[in-house]
């Protein structure tokens, strides 16, 4: 069980990341015509999810004791600010320097990916964490301001 | 309340030699992963431009070979 937490958690926390990403990300990139460089796309993915990943650590070991939901509140925000600004800005500027698209087809299409592999994301860590989907749906009905269904 | 005090540094102090041992697990990994994609993105971005420059050398080939055709005309 320690050897899990200690070698199995961050092997799996990137690998189940890219993976996922992968899944939803490269379809779209691939068959819009973005670049039909698999290799290129496998590697700009793996990159930007390292950072993404590299956040989500940082702010485990900030909200460690893992009480009032502030580790669940922290993971939204920097996965929210990661992959609507840093990780479509971040691809796109890798993607334009390989497509021969116009600029602008080439970020909506990375932003279009990369929102699809954030609400993914959000599923997943929803149905594995015991406590993730509370969490991100406390955050989600504070960020919009108690919205009454 | 001796032994409670001594139990409770003892998991505190496991708690932060099994989060060090992942969080430098998850660094070694990161390290690789970045280095990996660096070099492949690096790698494919030069066989990009050699694919381009291939392509204006075969272009201008056939240029020239175009215009020695014309001239012999």
């Amino acid at each position: 069980m320690f050897l899990f937490y200690m070698i199995g958690l961050p092997i799996a926390l990137l690998a189940g990341t890219i993976l996922l990403t992968l899944m939803v990300e490269f379809p779209i990139v691939y068959c819009t015509g973005i670049t039909r460089n698999k290799k290129y796309i496998v590697a700009v993915n793996a990159l930007t999810n390292v950072c993404l990943n590299a956040g989500i650590i940082i702010v485990f070991l900030f909200d460690m004791s893992g009480t009032q939901w502030k580790l669940e509140r922290d993971i939204c925000i920097w996965t929210l600010f990661a992959e609507l600004t840093l990780i479509p800005v971040a691809e796109a500027v890798l993607y334009f320097m390989i497509s021969k698209k116009s600029s602008i087809k080439v970020l909506l299409v990375t932003y279009v990916a990369n929102f699809a592999s954030f609400i993914f994301g959000l599923f997943v860590t929803g149905l594995l964490t015991d406590r993730g989907i509370h969490g991100i749906s406390r955050f989600f009905i504070k960020l919009f301001g108690g919205f009454r269904w | 309340m001796v032994e409670y005090a001594v139990l409770d540094a003892g998991m505190g102090g496991l708690v932060i030699i099994l989060g060090g041992v992942a969080a430098v697990v998850f660094v070694v990994m990161a390290v690789i992963i970045l280095r990996f994609s660096i070099r492949a993105i690096k790698s494919e971005l030069k066989k990009e431009a050699e694919a381009e420059q291939l392509d204006a050398q075969q272009a201008k080939e056939e240029d020239i070979k175009a215009e020695q055709k014309d001239e012999e005309v």
